[in-house]
């Protein structure tokens, strides 16, 4: 017999936290979001991998306890991938590269603590929510992301293409070219759909495409390294401001991610919904969003804390997100889902839309786990904010051999081979030249991101239609995202003929 | 307004000889198949965009006023020395086979501090050796990752 379902609810969470916290899973559950944070901070270990390694471990536990610890290294990373992306450019794991934009920027002017605290907190506000959302509306909106085929993905990349208006600097032209040769390098390797190679150079290591990560690293370290060496003493690196109040975020600095908290929640739980959208795409959506709502836009880029807070949350609201499909229909959206899908099946459950009703202790104890381990992430990390922060003690001259040499690492272990070493250089020297030339870098990143799903959308979508291009635009998910893309394209080009007239009619008065 | 500028025309230039490029590039490959758009779809249309925004880039370039003489040329040392670090870094990455990853940061450490950063040698040895033990102990011993080994086997 059933009863009402918010008692139903309330007594699966209870039955949750009765798995949740009993020693072994609390324990678990530590181990889970430590090795997670501290596989965030370090580059080159990422959480599919460190997974993968420790699946073996697991046969000898318990099926919950396993998940729940695998669950929590997948988290736990999110919290960890910030560090390095404030306090040496370096980002951590793909969806830190927007924290990079303001993240670095607070540290430069001697505010990394806050950047790093507000990190912590954020992630900690959206990873509940993500968590509340996989609670509560997993189901239907698990059938509601069922819906999007090809075409409402299309109009989501393009969506998410269209918040370069947000990351361009003062060139609208020069961001959208960045973009684009982004999107282009997003082409290089096999075609996926006719197996043949595009712009490989005859380069075999090219095949499998511009890795992301490689790209990133060297655009945003490499590069930030390089314009450092230009002046001897680095005279504009990093600076620390010893104080512990200025370590963590003020009251007002909470106050001012108010709706970034709520930003990064929503727009990270929704596009982790979706399966292979990614929280790389939810962290520059929510990013754009925020900066689109501000009341200062154009100090986004300078270290604001808005745009540390909105990305930071987005992807960690995201981890929740991902979950609901891979729980509720057995559908991995990420590398690090598809490992834990195949763990589920190698423990012998079968992920789909029966998963909670025949093992509500493995759900809701998975579900009430990462509560747990979202307050053990926020204890764990605010008082590690002041022992990071000492890294500015550093001298910039130990900084940047640090800042190469863990760069090197992260890209030699993308693949394991010499080409990606090779390739971060060349992207390190495109980061420097972009720069002196005032090319936006971010643009770049997002065309390199977005290009190969929006691709693959759009010829998926044509493909149905038989090459008719109204697919597009006569589905209504699909043409409510076009036409908000549409929006934000025009926005730009709507303030600017408001301040034309706004200067007309004072040069007429 | 901003005065014209001579970087923002040689990089249109570039990239509008880069746009071409794609653009001839992607003509070499099926435009539309039986299923629908070829490989050579997106890549022509990026091509084409690339090179259209490159002019619209020249076009504003050339609308802005002419730049005031400033008097003396520019001063290249800056970007000769960022090209230094970077060709030290390529030069590292190029010893990899031979001499190990550890080995390798170890000498671009003494290069950067020493050569670039004119600090003494012994500071510079003393934090490379540093560096190197460190990431060797960290990544190599603490994470197993298989980094470059030179012949000593570090």
């Amino acid at each position: 017999m059933k009863g009402k379902p918010e008692l139903d609810a309330l007594n699966n969470l209870l039955l949750g936290f009765s798995v949740a916290l009993s020693p072994a899973n609390l324990f678990w559950c530590f181990v889970g979001v430590f090795l997670g944070t501290i596989v965030g901070i370090l580059p080159g270990l990422g959480p599919p991998a460190t997974i993968a390694m420790l699946l073996p471990l697991t046969f000898t536990l318990d099926h919950t306890t396993a998940i729940i610890m695998l669950a929590g290294i997948y988290y736990g990373a999110k919290y960890g991938g910030s560090t390095t992306s404030i306090l040496l450019n370096v980002p951590g794991e793909s969806a830190s590269v927007v924290t990079c934009l303001d993240g670095y920027q607070m540290a430069r002017q001697g505010r990394a603590g806050a950047a790093l605290g507000i990190a912590a907190i954020s992630s900690f506000v959206a990873g509940t929510f993500g968590v509340l959302g996989l609670m509560l509306i997993a189901p239907p909106l698990a059938r509601f992301a069922l819906k999007f085929a090809p075409p409402e993905y299309f109009a989501l990349m393009a969506l998410g293409l269209a918040m370069v208006v947000f990351l361009a600097g003062k060139s609208m032209i020069k961001a959208l070219l960045a973009m684009f040769v982004g999107l282009w390098l997003a082409t290089v390797g096999t075609d996926p759909f006719s197996a043949e190679s595009r712009f490989t150079f005859g380069r075999y290591e090219l095949l499998d495409g511009v890795d992301f990560i490689v790209a990133s690293i060297g655009i945003f370290a490499v590069g930030e390294v390089l314009a450092n060496l230009e002046a001897r003493g680095g005279t504009e690196f990093l600076k620390f401001s010893g104080r512990l109040k200025n370590l963590l975020p003020t009251l007002e600095d909470i106050k001012a991610c108010r709706f970034a908290f709520l930003n990064g929640s929503l727009v990270g739980f929704i596009i982790g919904v979706l399966p292979g959208a990614g929280s790389t795409i939810s962290s520059f959506i929510s990013y754009g969003l925020e900066k689109a709502v501000s009341k200062h836009p154009e100090k986004f880029g300078t270290g604001v804390i808005e745009g540390v807070a909105a990305p930071e949350g987005a992807n960690n609201s995201d981890t929740g997100g991902s979950l609901v499909p891979l729980l509720t229909l057995g559908i991995p959206g990420s590398n690090t889902t598809a490992i834990l899908l195949a763990a589920l099946i190698l423990w012998g459950f079968r992920p789909g839309p029966l998963l909670i009703q025949d093992n509500p202790a493995l759900f809701w104890g998975l579900v009430a786990s990462m509560y747990v381990g979202n307050v053990m992430l926020l204890i764990l990390n605010l008082p590690l904010v002041p022992l990071f922060a000492q890294i500015l003690r550093v001298p910039h001259y130990v900084l940047y051999p640090t800042i190469l040499g863990v760069s090197i690492v992260g890209a030699y272990s993308v693949s394991g081979s010499l080409f990606d070493v090779w390739m971060l250089g060349f992207f390190g020297l495109l980061g420097y030249v972009m720069r002196k030339l005032d090319f936006p870098a971010a643009p770049l990143v997002l065309g390199l991101v977005l290009g190969d799903g929006m691709e693959r959308a759009l010829r998926q979508s044509l493909m149905m239609s038989q090459g008719d291009l109204s697919i597009l635009v006569t589905r209504p998910l699909s043409v409510a995202m076009l036409l908000l893309t549409m929006i934000i394209i025009l926005m730009p080009i709507l303030r600017k003929v408001k301040d034309w007239r706004l200067k007309a009619a004072g040069e007429e008065a | 307004m901003e005065p014209r500028s001579i970087k923002d025309l040689s990089s249109a230039i570039a990239l509008a000889a880069f746009g071409l490029y794609v653009t001839i590039e992607a003509a070499r490959f099926s435009y539309l198949t039986e299923d629908g758009p070829g490989p050579g779809f997106l890549p022509l249309w990026l091509g084409i965009g690339i090179c259209s925004l490159s002019l619209c880039l020249i076009f504003v370039n050339q609308l802005r006023p002419a730049p005031k003489p400033l008097g003396r040329q520019h001063n290249w040392s800056a970007e000769s020395r960022a090209m230094s670090g970077w060709l030290a870094l390529m030069g590292a990455v190029l010893l990899f086979p031979f001499l190990g990853f550890t080995l390798c940061l170890v000498l671009l450490t003494v290069f950067l501090i020493a050569l670039m950063e004119r600090r003494s040698i012994w500071s510079a040895v003393f934090v490379a050796l540093g560096l190197g033990i460190g990431f060797h102990l960290i990544f190599v011993v603490a994470l197993g990752l298989s980094l470059p080994k030179s012949p000593l086997g570090f």
